[in-house]
């Protein structure tokens, strides 16, 4: 049978059970459209991990993280950082925190932002940062300044870098704004390259690092340096991160700065960064089986109500196949019919929950969350996604949602209904010789 | 054309078995019309299946142009059933999600014929039921069904036509117009096989074969 021909009675049998088929076809979109929905939230952990991972100058497990709590005598804070950078063991030590109303913004920079970003501009923060930041999170610039030393003496003006979509500003400009009646001059140092991202200070806050917004995207952020002699600087709840030098391991430093701070009565905590996250995924671990359970539970009661729904298809029309082999076809054009059938009973499903979900997905950055904002997880699914694509560029998380996710997803148990739904009816009729198809005639 | 040798066939029904055909030997010439005459379950139509390539005797030769039929695997059977064979059942077995027309275009579907519109309107003219060409049919009677039966039969050009008791389900009006429409195909060189338990049937046919417990009586 020719292969136009085989599509003409595959479409005439669909035409003739429009219920049943269509009804299979939402089951199997309605599934897959939950795989791959579901999919997204099983892996977003490990997304989380390999972009921080990404950013970092030795990575997660070559990261330490300490926080350092205020305590009565600041000056022993003070010595125990220089301390440390004098040691030699230590290297970019960054300290940085979000401080959203700590310094009133310059006017012109703010009617940048509502124009960059809508009227979300007002959760944009401020984030204040230690100069070796940037070192840390190999953050690179489209244009800096390079000699900024003068910044780090004058306690009334401070240097800024600005997101990409900031760009228009020229290097160099300086704003005056009153602050408790004295002028404080900001001037930009430097516009980031776009797309550039730095780890929330959250990660570093240890029991915190379960945070789904631990990385920022910092094309709309304004990022103050840390004004005042480097390295020094000590507020309450600051977290920092570190890395080894000089030949020395993570846990030599780690060592020496707990070893240090004891002898120096300060409150600190350290650890490495690698410990956040592990912690993380085992807290994420119940999630994560509840989100594996349940799409394995989808995909089961998926699979078996289409072999229902066909198998019945087929067994209740057996007849129908016995007269279509006593007309001319064979076994070989009953199985290219339903290959057919299914090619569309599948497909065309596959493909609308894709559309669906990436529609949704994209709807989903409309919504004006601040990039990069804070807030606890929620247990609610889509607080969840609303947390996930608030923290990550869109086309990021699109991308590995489609590539790495729902994709592999959708498509595998896609192929394992296609081959079900095929081959087990028709082994079902080719089982049986065709008159059995027509048993009511025999005599 | 067809010879039948010592054709064997039984089936399990209740955990017993039962004999459909019982060392049945038949011959048939090309261009007969061979009536096999029987009460119900005497073989009948287990000979038409097996005839028609529908099913397997389990022992015992079936020969179709001298050609062993009986030996043939699946494919082999399957281009044997579409290349010589109609069928035309008492239930007219017609698909009923499908119209007149669509039922008549399957056989021709399956062959690749092109261009089958105007040879089915053709037949249908021929048959008398044109005008219901795009009718489902469940809304025909039963003799217009079966002229529909038949006429895909026919679609198939078959050398063979097996019509396992073609007017069982038709009143003496119609039974006769049937016979007539059959009669008719095998003046056209058609050999035909029709099993029924009608004598009258029988009476059209240019040779009688009774048949009881699955064995040839005359």
């Amino acid at each position: 049978m020719s292969k136009k021909n085989i599509i003409v009675v595959a479409i005439m049998d669909i035409m003739c059970q429009k219920i049943h088929f269509f009804l299979s076809m939402i089951i199997i979109g309605a599934s897959l459209a939950i795989i791959g929905y579901f999919s997204l939230f099983s892996n977003i952990s490990k997304l989380n991990r390999d972009e921080c991972d990404k950013i970092l100058t030795k990575g997660i497990n070559g990261t330490g993280v300490m926080q350092v709590f205020s305590s009565s005598n600041s000056n022993s804070q003070k010595e125990l950082i220089q301390n440390a950078y004098d040691s030699g063991i230590f290297e970019f030590v960054g300290v940085w925190e979000y401080a959203i109303n700590a310094f009133p913004l310059p006017n012109e920079l703010l009617q940048t932002r509502r124009s960059n970003m809508g009227y979300a501009a007002d959760a944009t923060p401020w984030v204040y940062v230690q100069k070796s930041v940037f070192g840390l999170h190999n953050i690179k610039f489209s244009q800096r300044i390079n000699n900024t030393d003068e910044n780090w003496n004058n306690p009334n003006r401070f240097g800024i870098y600005l997101g990409a979509n900031y760009n228009g500003i020229p290097v160099g400009t300086t704003y005056v704004v009153d602050r408790y009646g004295e002028s404080v001059e900001f001037e930009v140092l430097g516009i980031i390259k776009k797309g550039q991202m730095m780890m929330s200070s959250d990660v570093c806050a240890f029991g915190r690092a379960d945070e789904l917004t631990s990385l920022s995207i910092l094309d709309d952020v304004i990022i103050m340096v840390y004004s005042g002699q480097p390295p020094l600087w000590v507020g309450t709840y600051s977290n920092g991160a570190y890395v080894a030098a000089g030949g020395h391991t993570l846990k030599e430093a780690r060592d020496y700065l707990e070893n240090r701070a004891k002898e120096l009565d300060i409150d600190l905590e350290s650890g490495y960064l690698s410990e956040g996250f592990r912690a993380e995924e085992i807290e994420e671990n119940d999630l994560q089986r509840v989100d594996r359970e349940l799409s394995g539970l989808i995909i089961v009661t998926c699979v078996l109500l289409c072999m229902c729904i066909i198998c019945m298809e087929m067994l209740g029309n057996r007849r129908q196949y016995g007269i279509y082999y006593a007309n001319g076809f064979s076994l070989k054009d009953l199985l290219e019919i339903q290959i057919c059938q299914n090619i569309i009973r599948v497909l065309l499903p596959m493909i609308g929950a894709w559309f669906i979900l990436s529609k949704y997905l994209e709807k989903l950055y409309d919504i004006p969350i601040f990039v990069g904002t804070e807030g606890s997880r929620s247990a609610m699914v889509a607080s969840k996604m609303i947390e996930a694509c608030s923290t990550y560029e869109s086309g990021k998380l699109l991308a590995f949602w489609r590539n790495q996710t729902a994709l592999p997803y959708m498509i595998i148990v896609g192929i394992a209904l296609f081959i079900l739904c095929t081959v087990i009816p028709v082994l079902i009729i080719g089982g049986k010789e065709p008159y059995e198809l027509l048993k009511d005639t025999r005599g | 054309m067809i010879k039948l040798e010592n054709i064997t066939k039984k089936y399990m029904d209740d955990s017993k078995d039962t004999i459909a055909l019982d060392g049945l030997s038949l011959e048939i010439a090309e261009g007969e019309m061979v009536a096999v005459l029987g009460t119900s379950g005497c073989g009948k139509s287990t000979l038409l299946n097996i005839l028609g390539g529908m099913d397997r005797p389990d022992s015992g030769k079936y020969f179709f142009d001298n050609e062993e039929v009986s030996s043939y695997r699946a494919i082999r059977l399957h281009n044997f059933r579409k290349k010589n064979i109609g069928f035309v059942y008492q239930n007219f077995s017609l698909l009923n999600r499908y119209t007149v027309y669509e039922n008549m275009a399957i056989p021709l579907l399956a062959r690749n014929q092109k261009n089958y519109r105007k040879k089915i309107m053709d037949c249908l003219e021929q048959l008398g039921i044109a005008e219901y060409a795009n009718k489902f049919p469940q809304k025909l009677s039963g003799g217009q069904q079966q002229r529909c039966a038949i006429g895909r039969a026919l679609m198939t050009d078959c050398r063979l036509m097996l019509c396992d008791e073609p007017t069982g389900a038709l009143d003496s009006k119609t039974t006769i117009e049937i016979m007539g429409i059959l009669c008719e195909e095998n003046k056209h060189g058609k050999t035909i096989v029709i099993a029924t338990h009608d004598s009258d049937v029988a009476s059209n046919c240019t040779r009688l074969v009774k048949m009881s417990d699955g064995r040839i009586l005359i």
